[in-house]
């Protein structure tokens, strides 16, 4: 991977990179090991998304900073319609990482133009991605579709009975924390009730809730 | 709706908050103190989305904010408050980890258990 990418890739934190051409192309990219082009090239148009949107209203908007659970995303657009995208650890320090986009931005600047100027070239990963650790299922998909969505509507609706209209925001975060923590399955549904209890708090809504689930927890075993 | 109140309350008394906009996720203001409130209500809607939307392309759980900085200038932050967004304006000479804890200990607090 070029050189001038290398002040960026080495400051602490940082998890990789890609360079997003709209509408689909990615000029550059050090995360194939965790995700494949259509997923980078989908990010990137939600990412333009929101700097189309911000553009029009704050015209001197800098950098763009997208905090996740495990992760932060900074998007830097590098000249006219081309954008870097750069991943960290969620811990990572924006201002280290603004900086080193800025020392370089110049040879960014150059190297966009070199490959905007010369024949494109196949991508080098072209082969499928492995299942890597970041893709898991949204809570969403979960509840759609899989051996788990009628268990998980089922719990929902017995936090409902107990937690009353806001069930179903609290339900929706609390499998996030699920998923991010282990592998959602029959298995691990016991995680996701004692994530549940945390945000449920009161011992008989608690015992109520727990009643009302266990069905689902034994019927597994 | 006083909780509404309280929370909007909490939110403008925290130290480096100079303006705050609470909405619906149809782009629906429910309370804010800021300039132009429909052109930044429409852009804090399609930002907290599409933020959203990249957690699918990506894998990675839980968006926590977004944060659009202006070199010195005060920072918007947008953050996800159950089924609303709430954007804060940042004061410039702030410290964005410590105000983003402390705002999301006000969106938790606000959880009616």
């Amino acid at each position: 991977m070029d050189q001038v990418f290398a002040e960026i890739t080495g400051t602490p934190g940082v998890l990789g990179l890609f360079v997003f051409s709209p509408p689909d192309k990615l000029l550059a990219n050090t995360l194939m090991n965790r995700f494949d082009g259509p997923s980078l090239i989908n990010t990137g148009k939600m990412l333009l998304k929101i700097h189309s949107a911000t553009r029009m209203n704050i015209a001197d908007m800098s950098e763009v900073f997208l905090l996740y659970e495990e992760a932060l995303l900074l998007l830097k657009e590098i000249t006219d319609k081309v954008f870097l995208v750069v991943m960290c650890e969620a811990s990572a320090n924006p201002s280290l990482i603004t900086m080193a986009i800025g020392i370089t931005l110049e040879d960014l600047k150059a190297w966009v133009q070199g490959q905007q100027a010369a024949p494109p070239r196949p991508e080098p990963e072209a082969k499928p991605a492995p299942a890597p650790v970041a893709q898991k299922p949204t809570p969403e998909e979960l509840m759609e579709s899989g051996p788990l969505a009628d268990t998980l509507s089922e719990m929902q609706a017995a936090l409902a009975r107990v937690m009353g209209p806001m069930a179903s925001i609290i339900f929706t975060e609390a499998q996030s924390q699920w998923i991010s923590g282990c592998n959602p399955s029959e298995v691990t549904l016991g995680e996701l009730v004692r994530i549940l209890n945390k945000e449920i708090r009161d011992p008989e809504r608690i015992k109520r809730f727990r009643d009302m689930v266990s069905p689902y927890l034994r019927a597994k075993k | 709706m006083s909780s509404l109140q309280d929370f909007v309350g909490k939110i403008s008394k925290l130290p480096g908050v100079r303006g705050y906009m609470l909405l619906k996720r149809d782009g629906q203001i429910l309370s804010q103190n800021v300039r132009l409130p429909d052109r930044l209500s429409a852009m804090v809607v399609i930002c907290g989305l599409a933020s959203e939307s990249v957690m699918t392309a990506t894998g990675l759980s839980r968006f926590r904010c977004l944060v659009l900085a202006r070199g010195k200038k005060e920072k918007f932050l947008v953050f996800p408050a159950m089924q609303f967004f709430l954007l804060v304006i940042e004061r410039p000479d702030v410290y964005t980890p410590d105000l983003l804890k402390e705002v999301e200990g006000v969106i938790r607090s606000s959880i009616p258990s």
